[in-house]
């Protein structure tokens, strides 16, 4: 697949700072990715982020090292308007991204300043809100929506502009874990189903583990791990920094010390424990 | 000791909390857990009197809280909100935690003496000077914890202390818990972080739907899957591992975090 | 505690005043401000707000018009005080720029209460003002429950630290609020860089013009909801001017 985001030697320093918040940053991600982004508290992530929408640099004023491409153009001689087209951003907060009180207004913003038709509006908002499985949302009040039912009106209205990539920043920070793990479960959907690209940003990794297929690791404003999930979970445990490593995959890593091979670091529990019956306790 | 008898709670028409009764014990270590909109906040929020019951009765020791104020109840029960960092508003971090301090009339000597304890606590012994605003995030989080202990509160309410926290500053979190633990102080936690629960392995009490529906060890609780996901939460991961090896007799019972489940397996090893 | 939150924040209902297109309500709340804000009379403030009132109990949500002015009270009372006690007139001086205020307060609250943000800010958008000046007036429309949540939310935490708000005499009054309201503007500002980042991700475009998936329109209803209300100005100015009560 081609690629459709490429950082290239890129380093950021925002103004009133004395040291660069993000440097050397080398990496492509191809369209159809499900990449995990991460990495402590404080590590750069969310700089990354701004960089991918074109915040960076034309919002946050700042120093700017190399570049960043999406489909070949340089985010710099492009608008952010222009680029939200093709790269969606979810914040971590739904409450200040959505901008109106009811939920088909909010998410036919951006729509709103295009000049189309009203039924056209009226159907794309629909669109979405199907695609998301929040059709019956359509004419509520944004106040009386829960946060889960906020959040997915918040990544309604980014979707709506048909972009390919879909970043998030920590968004299930506000959620309750059911809430979290159908987050996920829709991000797996939208990634399979309408081939979105999407960039998790989280220090969580459990949720997403079946799904996510690419780690990106984030430590001090380097990238200090660019690897498979797998891999990253098999071989680079120690390079997953500040990052909540999956128990299944932490026993994984007690078997192999005890000298046992289980298959593999993010298979089912169930298929773990059926290896722990057969070969672990087999005596 | 903190006395829940028939609490009622509404707000509007609705009714938040429903017929509570809990009793937390001085040195107690419990997580009040359960869904979003359970009532757990709700229900903390009677411990230092920023609620007042519409119904029953809320003691703290000797005080009721429907009559005692906020700033009599707080002085035993500190209460620490999520994300507690967004509250600062001082010029050093030492005035940060001096604040409550002098809210509560202390004298200064007590007052020196405790700033320097809690600052050491917590590993910000060096940051006495800085502005707590460009402290890094997993600092400004110790020096919330810091000045919710600067007083010294025989209880401690903690909102979701997990929420958006990286394995570092849950590790320190651990090691903070276990401190105050071991101090005989009644560590209160509010969460649905159910992997954090296991580890601590403290008294669990659930709530759903603005009622408790179940309250004991965490062993017992959250190894009940039925009532776990009836409650909108998951059991922890170790359970889906553990559980076959119950059901089949290997172990005596199901267990809810890595470190138990080594340990029986190295104990099965030795046979 | 306070319970900022609610405060004029609009009910959803169904009745007449939340029928009214929200251009009407909003001239007619601009005309009796001009009116309020003018006149010399506490007597027609005092009928301003029993209007308001009959209005709000229509309106169903009396109550929580009374909740939003009550929290206000304070403030009213304050300036009752200090033109008492500054100006030494007598009292009747004294409660007229009080009454003004309350009578404002009242009046734009009973438009909160009734209007959707959405509706208000669609009637803006077609007023033919800059969507600058109509875009930032919905948005902090819409920020005003969360801003004060917000409050709210700080304030509980203060006071879970020991904070005493009514403690001591005026002046350190005031500085008891130092805690609340430092991290109340530090949290605001951060919000608004994050919704102005993220009306740049959404596709805000200032020289596009907003065309809303959701229109308003006037009826029969809001012209004589606007002639009426036109009319009882117009006789509290008469009764203003030529009975010169007090």
């Amino acid at each position: 697949m081609s690629v459709i985001l490429e950082f290239k030697d890129f380093g950021f320093r925002y103004t009133g700072n004395k040291e660069f918040t993000v440097r050397d940053i080398n990496f492509r991600i191809r369209h159809g990715e499900f990449v995990m982004l991460s990495g402590p508290s404080g590590g750069g992530k969310t700089t990354l982020a701004r960089a991918m929408v074109g915040l960076i640099p034309h919002f946050y004023m700042g120093e700017m090292e190399g570049s960043v491409l999406i489909d070949g153009v340089s985010t710099k001689n492009k608008e952010v308007k222009e680029i939200s087209r093709t790269i969606g951003y979810v914040f971590q907060n739904p409450d200040n991204q959505i901008f109106m009180t009811t939920v088909i207004r909010d998410v036919a913003f951006r729509l709103e300043f295009m000049d189309l038709p009203k039924e056209e509006m009226i159907n794309r908002v629909r669109y979405i809100l199907d695609k998301l499985g929040i059709a019956d949302l359509m004419y509520r009040r944004v106040e009386t929506l829960s946060g889960g039912e906020k959040q997915k009106v918040a990544i309604a209205g980014v979707l709506v502009a048909q972009p390919k990539v879909l970043i998030l920043d920590e968004p299930t920070a506000y959620l309750s874990p059911k809430s979290a793990l159908g987050l996920m479960k829709l991000l797996d959907r939208l990634n399979k189903e309408l081939g979105i690209t999407i960039i998790l940003i989280d220090h969580r990794m459990d949720l997403a583990i079946q799904y996510v297929k690419r780690m990106i690791v984030l430590y001090n404003g380097r990238i200090v791990l660019d690897a498979s999930t797998k891999d990253a979970l098999e071989t680079a445990l120690d390079k997953l920094y500040g990052i909540n490593i999956p128990t299944i995959s932490r026993l994984y890593h007690i078997f192999k010390r005890w000298g046992y091979n289980p298959p593999s670091p993010i298979i089912e529990a169930e298929d773990l424990s059926r290896y722990i019956l057969k070969e672990v306790v087999k005596a | 000791m903190i006395l829940v008898e028939d609490l009622w709670f509404t707000y509007g028409e609705d009714f938040i909390l429903k017929n509570i009764n809990l009793e937390i014990g001085k040195g107690e270590f419990i997580a009040i857990m359960g869904d979003n909109g359970a009532g757990k906040t709700t229900l903390v929020k009677h411990f230092n009197g920023l609620l007042k019951p519409s119904k029953g009765k809320v003691i703290v020791d000797d005080l009721d809280t429907s009559k005692a104020s906020i700033y009599d109840l707080s002085r035993k029960v500190a209460l620490v909100f999520q994300y507690p960092e967004k509250m600062f508003f001082s010029e050093t971090v030492w005035d940060e935690v001096n604040f409550a301090l002098k809210n509560f009339g202390f004298d200064e000597d007590y007052r020196i003496h405790r700033i320097n304890k809690v600052l050491a606590l917590l590993w910000l012994d060096g940051l006495k000077d800085r502005s707590p605003f460009t402290l890094s995030g997993g600092e400004q989080r110790r020096l919330a914890l810091a000045c919710a202990l600067a007083w010294d509160p025989d209880y401690i309410v903690l909102d979701e202390p997990t929420a958006g926290q990286d394995k570092y500053q849950r590790e320190i979190l651990t090691k903070i818990i276990q401190v105050l633990v071991e101090q005989e102080k009644s560590v209160i936690i509010v969460t649905h972080d159910i992997e954090f629960v296991a580890e601590l392995k403290p008294r669990v009490v659930l709530m759903y739907n603005g009622e408790i529906v179940a309250d004991g060890a965490a062993e017992d609780i959250l190894s009940n899957e039925k009532l776990l996901r009836s409650s909108g939460l998951y059991p922890p991961s170790v359970i889906d591992v553990s559980r076959p090896l119950f059901d089949k007799g290997i172990i005596k019972k199901p267990i809810i975090n890595i470190h138990d489940f080594i340990a029986a397996l190295e104990m099965l090893a030795r046979g | 505690m306070l319970k900022l939150d609610a405060l004029f924040r609009y009910v959803e209902r169904d009745t007449l005043m939340h029928k009214l297109d929200p251009r009407t309500k909003f001239i007619v709340i601009l005309i009796y401000s001009i009116f309020i804000i003018l006149s010399p009379s506490y007597t027609t403030q005092i009928i301003i707000i029993l209007l308001s009132s009959i209005l709000a109990i229509s309106a169903k949500c009396f109550r929580n018009m009374m909740r939003s002015v009550l929290t206000v009270t304070p403030f009213f009372l304050i300036i009752l005080f200090a033109n008492y006690y500054f100006t030494r007139l007598d009292i009747t001086a004294a409660l007229t720029p009080s009454l003004r205020i309350l009578s404002l307060v009242t009046v734009f609250t009973l438009f909160f209460l009734t209007t959707s943000p959405d509706d208000f800010s669609t009637a803006l958008d077609k007023s033919g003002l800059p969507l600058t000046i109509t875009l930032s007036f919905s948005l902090a429309l819409k920020f005003i429950p969360t801003m004060m949540q917000q409050i709210n939310e700080v304030m509980e935490a203060q006071v879970a630290r020991g904070l005493k708000l009514d403690k001591g005499n005026i002046l350190s009054r005031i500085r008891n609020y130092i805690p609340i309201l430092i991290p109340v503007i530090i949290l605001s500002i951060k919000r608004s860089i994050e919704v102005a980042e993220a009306l740049e991700v959404r596709g805000l475009d200032l020289k596009a013009k907003r065309k809303p998936i959701v229109e308003t329109s006037m009826s029969w209803r809001d012209y004589i909801y606007l002639a009426l209300n036109t009319l009882i100005v117009v006789l509290l100015t008469a009764i203003v001017i030529y009975l010169a009560i007090p």
